[in-house]
């Protein structure tokens, strides 16, 4: 078994472009923006971080209460499993 | 731009590969049958095209796209085979056939087995060209992989890049230097482990524009270790196959090395986790743990792309300000101006990108004499 430390798909790539974060998959061909806080979202699975640790740097970083920063890092997880960029069983932990 | 005698030396130095010839001619004389329609993809000289032609083939459409097409026909032609083979220039997915083929022949394998672009050349003649339950040559293509120590290499490859040339700063170039699908020729003593198998592709039935894989080594010499050696393994037939499997090599065939952007220290025992993927070919991934310490990179990165590199062709373009120079010019072009008044109604629009009314005129002039009449 590979390390679970990968949270996110192989096949999505992050790339920098004119100083904006993007998603390229490269199992479908496609890419999405990343706007600053899914930005933040997107860094913090890449480096390993649990949902709610990223919900905290979303307090941190923005300034919102932590309910509304778990609902968004829910929300924005499940637009990730439904394009198969992170693995599933994320959600659970991010309910 | 390509110069004429890489061409010719590359496709000698395939030529020269005896094993790899010898055994697309097994392949050949085992799967093509008397009065056969066969396509080769990539025919280069149009050797395995004449090979066919031997095993019974009644057509081969032998397809190129690059410099060496030029002389394919010639290369026929010395053979006898004219009224067998039709050389078609371009690329095999950019071309139509006037029937359908029952053997796909491509020898479009790489170094690193995908990154001529094999899968998909062979995934689009399999639903275009080939009659159903017909031949492909190879049927099976898999990229094998091996922990590589070798710090000298990793210097002149991506260390280098840290070193200031005559007191200049080129250590942009590095991060970009690391991200890249590197060729060399490895031999045993750079390996950490024997070479286990990642990806494995049956070019008779793969959809996937993304391939992936995963293994495990336990490193047998100490490191650091810098990267992967890559190679490939090709099924031509039953029992039929090539390789340049590191740390052997087919003699035309280099190595793929996907490096780490640093040497990863490591000790006999520790493992190795390694994921590979590649979209055609074209883009790789590589990460995983030497070790406790990760390793991510990617080619995507390493070519530094634009927005407009990005969206492809699901992009809408915008035009730029040379565009939109254009666009103004040609707007002003109705057949009742001058090419003076136009060039005065240019400068005084918004629209012009142009740097001085000299400039402009210059710009409506040549534009004028190029698309007007």
């Amino acid at each position: 078994m590979m390390d679970p430390l990968f949270a996110t798909a192989l096949h999505a790539v992050t790339v920098e472009v004119e100083g904006a974060a993007v998603i390229v998959d490269l199992r479908e061909g496609t890419s999405l923006a990343l706007n600053g806080a899914a930005a933040v979202i997107w860094r913090g699975l890449v480096r390993g971080r649990s949902p709610a640790q990223i919900a905290r740097e979303l307090v941190a970083g923005f300034g919102i209460d932590e309910k509304r920063a778990q609902s968004d890092v829910a929300a924005f997880l499940a637009t990730l499993a439904a394009r198969g960029l992170v693995r599933a069983e994320l959600l659970e932990g991010a309910a | 731009m390509i110069e004429l005698r890489t061409v010719v030396d590359y496709h000698a130095r395939m030529l020269g590969d005896h094993a790899r010839v010898e055994q697309f001619e097994r392949a050949i004389a085992a799967t093509v049958r008397p009065g056969a329609v066969v396509a080769d993809l990539g025919c280069g000289t149009g050797i395995l095209s004449l090979l066919c032609c031997r095993a019974g083939a009644r057509r081969v459409y032998a397809m190129e796209v690059g410099p060496i097409g030029r002389w394919t026909e010639q290369i026929i032609a010395a053979n006898g085979f004219s009224d067998r083979v039709s050389v078609l220039r371009g690329v095999s997915t950019e071309l139509s056939l006037p029937e359908k083929v029952d053997v796909v022949v491509s020898e479009t394998i790489g170094c690193a087995a995908f990154d001529e672009g094999i899968v998909g050349y062979v995934a689009d003649a399999r639903r275009r060209f080939l009659a159903p339950g017909g031949a492909i040559i190879p049927r099976r293509l898999a990229l094998w992989a091996a922990p590589v120590s070798d710090t000298d290499l990793h210097h002149r490859l991506i260390g280098c890049w840290r070193e200031r040339v005559r007191g200049a700063d080129v250590s942009p170039m590095r991060a970009i230097a690391a991200r890249q699908l590197h060729l060399s020729s490895f031999v045993p003593e750079q390996l950490c482990a024997p070479p286990r198998p990642l990806i494995t592709v049956d070019l008779a039935g793969t959809e996937e524009a993304f391939i992936a894989g995963r293994a495990e080594f336990s490193l047998e010499r100490e490191g650091p270790v810098t990267g992967f050696a890559i190679g490939f393994d090709a099924e031509l037939g039953e029992g039929i196959e090539l390789s340049n499997r590191p740390p052997s090599a087919a003699p035309h065939w280099s190595h793929g090395f996907l490096a780490f952007e640093e040497p990863l220290p490591a000790q006999i025992g520790d493992g190795v986790q390694v994921e590979i993927g590649t979209r055609d070919g074209q883009t790789w991934r590589w990460r995983g743990r030497v070790g406790q310490r990760a390793f991510d990179l990617d080619t995507l990165t390493g070519r530094s792309l634009s927005r407009e590199e990005l969206a492809g062709d699901q992009g809408r373009p915008t035009l730029g300000p040379q565009g939109r120079t254009t666009a103004a010019t040609l707007a002003l072009i109705d057949g009742k101006r001058t090419v003076a008044e136009i060039a005065r109604a240019l400068w005084q629009s918004p629209d012009t990108a142009l740097p001085s009314e000299a400039a402009t005129r210059a710009f409506v002039d040549r534009l004028a004499h190029d698309l007007g009449r």
